[in-house]
């Protein structure tokens, strides 16, 4: 990487937005870098589905380019906010048009032919968060993504979901409690007591 | 639910939060990401280099009309010289030349008149 990569590195987002929009292309790199992982455990914890949350993924980030060139860096809306917020909209479209709003991923996380214990362990984990993520209503199921494993403050949920504050507390409250009742009984299978 | 059986819960719980924040996208997705960028990219904005104009200061103009330092320094040479003839007694500017210049003998009488001849016409004062 180059001085400028460097230098751009310590941008936040807001001014990367306004760089890419200006046609600086070291933008699209790290807001890629920042934003994608963001909107990609998003969609697959909602969906429970890896190659839809691809999919999901994906689309936001376009939404995102195109957004650039009218991105005000002064601007109210942060590009984390607002990319949450796009795939929120997405998951709920493809939930219904699939005509489901609760649906596990059964799908493997782990690559099988990587054979690798800590990896089929964190598959597991995974599979298991999803599985019981599934059984919390869709607006609950984002308001525990957003809060507890991308770490949006409550406002901020409440903007993605354009709910009110109050409600966020409530959903992620009730969101973990439910939680934790799902994955009762599977303690030794998630490792719970290594 | 005890205290202990929820604490240990949570503890299980923020291990799975932790299983998924590690959770990233491939890196085929990483790929085809920055191939829609580049597409939704506009083209970067050229940066026009227009040259430095300086204002030019009195001098540079009048050593440009003399055709530049080098030409100045002849002239500044010349003039040095001019000045010391006209200020030194004749017979020190011959010695200065040796007493030849150009194969031209100088003769300091042939060069300046004697000042008396200027005060004195018809031999009056």
């Amino acid at each position: 990487m180059g001085q400028d990569g460097r230098d751009l590195e310590a941008l936040d987002d807001g001014t990367l937005m306004v760089l890419f929009g200006n046609g600086a292309p070291e933008a699209a790199r790290l807001l890629t870098e920042r934003l994608l992982p963001r909107a990609f455990r998003h969609a697959a914890r909602v969906l429970g589905d890896r190659d839809g949350a691809e999919d999901v993924a994906q689309e936001a980030m376009v939404r995102l380019w195109k957004a650039a060139a009218d991105w005000r860096k002064d601007g109210a809306a942060q590009p984390a906010t607002w990319l949450h917020k796009v795939v929120a909209n997405l998951v709920i479209d493809r939930l219904r048009r699939s005509g489901r709003s609760v649906e596990i991923g059964d799908q493997e996380f782990a690559d099988p032919a990587s054979g690798a214990e800590a990896r089929l362990q964190e598959g597991a984990r995974l599979s298991a968060l999803d599985q019981a993520l599934a059984s919390l209503p869709e607006r609950q199921r984002q308001a525990v993504v957003l809060r507890h494993i991308e770490g949006l403050s409550n406002p901020e949920i409440a903007e993605v979901l354009e709910i009110g504050v109050e409600a966020v507390e409530s959903l992620t409250a009730r969101g973990k409690r439910a939680l934790k009742a799902a994955l009762e009984g599977q303690k030794e299978a998630l490792g719970y007591d290594t | 639910m005890t205290r202990d059986t929820d604490t240990e819960n949570d503890a299980g719980l923020e291990r799975l939060f932790d299983a998924a924040r590690d959770d990233a996208p491939d890196a085929g997705l990483v790929a085809r990401v920055l191939v829609d960028a580049e597409a939704a990219q506009p083209a970067q904005s050229a940066t026009v280099h227009r040259p430095v104009v300086r204002r030019r200061g009195w001098l540079a103009g009048v050593v440009e009309t003399l055709g530049g330092w080098g030409a100045v320094g002849g002239v500044t040479a010349a003039g040095i010289m001019g000045l010391s003839i006209g200020l030194y007694a004749p017979e020190t500017v011959v010695d200065w030349v040796g007493g030849e210049a150009l194969g031209v003998q100088f003769v300091s009488d042939d060069f300046t008149p004697d000042m008396a001849d200027l005060w004195l016409e018809g031999d009056d004062v």
